[in-house]
């Protein structure tokens, strides 16, 4: 018998980090937000190795729900290559030890942070949303006891209210990120802080769709086919955001959400897709951008 | 060698826990779709092997668990689900995160389960039910989240008093409890979001 062979070594952490009682404690409250669609679980988030506001709520519900034959894909604000995406992707590369990929068609779990990809999913993913403040009336209402009392009721009026001054003030409603969604007819739901401009792919999504709140120890979900709709008003309908003018400098995408880059001190900029998969994958299969090095070859 | 069965509940924690949980996960998230047992769990008499792998996969010391007199009355269930969950055995259904039946005719009244409150509809039980089959024949149709248009679903066993308290059920939304049935090989779930039509009479 060799020395490997009867090395009995542990693994440093358990498979995805999390301790199994903990993985249980948050699958009972998984369970509970699907069948229950919209409203907050609460549960005992544990600490994490990093801390709070870097996603400690989508880690968790990650690592519960993570298994060996899982491929995963990591983005922050749509990209998979910014710190919150590179970081969390590498502590799972340790704890799990999963495939990875920057590609959302090819992955069966994606964990995000403030955007849904432009893909459209499907039946066999799994979208983890990492969330901020998970209570949409918490800045209308600071009091928990209240909120609850709030969502107990049905009661959102203060939230309409809360619309209702945008339009007042400024003639619209300026809401544009975190914009509340009303799920299933019942609660009002915060969708994190992705822009407004995803809310409609949050509406019967094939995917299941997972939040999780670390600090504020919440989880709440949408099963695949849930009603979610943005609120809004008969006179002042809910508006996704449009660049009518605007195409991405790498890929010439339109109708997709933009990042801006300011490239010196004269004020030039470039507008690129904020989804970087997307963008890479319309480089691949040929269209090209003004500010495209094909392009301008093409041009030429 | 004593020939006694030996329970070893799973052979890799993590990842049997974890295939378990996520065909349940899905099976939750897709009401009537119907699941295969990943990990079957041998078990004492009267578990079902889907029964003993969703208890291994759910319930803790910190989830009271509720048992039917099936199981109740076996020290030989009774000791593995204490030696492999030590969950709390609870008499009072009113308490039970989790009630484990062997049969859907010892569901009684629905109502005496925990419903949850207005302000917390999960601190409700979910009700896991051993059944003979599950199948997508067209007996009850469902709709709601989860379910694109409708699925249909009938569940070997499920008699009309049963139907029409599921169906009270889901007019308690958010309140309610939820069920998952196990056959020896299959797992299907019905949460409380799902609206139930029945398209055909009980047997």
């Amino acid at each position: 018998m060799s020395l490997a062979e009867i090395s009995t070594e542990q693994d440093a952490y358990n498979f995805a980090y999390l301790d199994e009682q903990t993985k249980r404690m948050i699958r009972r409250a998984i369970l509970k937000g699907i069948a229950i669609p919209g409203y907050q679980v609460p549960f005992a988030a544990r600490e994490m190795p990093m801390p709070y506001g870097w996603g400690t709520g989508g880690v968790q519900v990650t690592a519960s729900i993570l298994g060996p034959d899982d491929t995963l894909k990591v983005i922050d604000q749509g990209s998979d290559d910014t710190t919150n995406a590179v970081a969390i992707r590498n502590f799972f590369a340790v704890t799990s030890g999963v495939e990875m990929t920057m590609k959302t068609s090819e992955a069966s779990v994606i964990q995000t942070r403030h955007r849904i990809p432009e893909e459209e999913l499907t039946e066999d993913q799994t979208l983890i949303y990492q969330v901020p403040i998970p209570e949409p009336l918490r800045f209308l209402e600071p009091r928990e006891t209240e909120t609850r009392k709030m969502h107990a009721l049905s009661e959102y009026g203060l939230m309409h209210v809360k619309l209702y001054e945008d339009i007042a003030t400024h003639g619209h409603i300026a809401t544009t990120y975190a914009y509340p969604v009303m799920v299933e007819g019942r609660y009002v739901m915060d969708p994190s802080p992705t822009p407004k401009f995803d809310n409609p792919k949050m509406h019967k999504n094939r995917a299941l769709q997972l939040f999780g709140a670390g600090r504020e120890k919440r989880i709440y979900a949408l099963p695949p086919f849930t009603d979610v709709v943005s609120l809004d008003f008969e006179d002042h309908p809910f508006q996704i955001q449009e660049w009518p003018d605007t195409c991405c400098a790498m890929c010439g995408a339109k109708d997709v959400y933009f990042d801006e880059v300011i490239l010196d001190n004269e004020g030039s900029r470039m507008f690129v897709c904020s989804d970087s998969d997307y963008c890479e994958t319309r480089q691949a299969d040929g269209h090209y951008g003004e500010m495209h090095a094909e392009y301008k070859e093409r041009i030429q | 060698m004593n020939a006694a069965p030996t329970y070893l509940g799973f052979a890799d924690l993590a990842r049997d826990a974890q295939a378990s949980f996520r065909a349940t996960m899905d099976a939750m998230a897709r009401p009537g779709t119907i699941k295969t047992t990943p990990v079957p769990v041998n078990a004492p008499q009267p578990l079902n092997p889907t029964m003993a792998m969703l208890a291994l996969t759910l319930c803790d010391f910190d989830s009271p668990i509720w048992l039917d007199d099936n199981i109740a009355q076996s020290d030989a269930a009774k000791s593995f689900i204490a030696f492999h969950t030590s969950a709390p055995v609870t008499k009072d259904k009113a308490t039970a995160q989790f009630a484990l039946l062997t049969s859907p005719a010892s569901i009684g009244n629905l109502s005496e389960f925990a419903q949850g409150t207005d302000e917390y509809p999960d601190r409700s039980t979910t009700l896991i039910i051993q059944v003979d089959a599950i199948s997508n024949a067209q007996f009850a149709t469902l709709s709601g989240p989860g379910i694109e248009t409708t699925a249909s679903l009938s569940v070997e066993g499920l008699d009309e008093t049963f139907w029409s308290q599921a169906q009270r059920n889901s007019q308690l939304f958010p309140r309610g409890v939820d069920f998952i049935f196990v056959s020896d090989t299959q797992l299907c779930c019905l949460p409380r979001s799902t609206k139930i039509n029945l398209t055909r009479e009980a047997a």
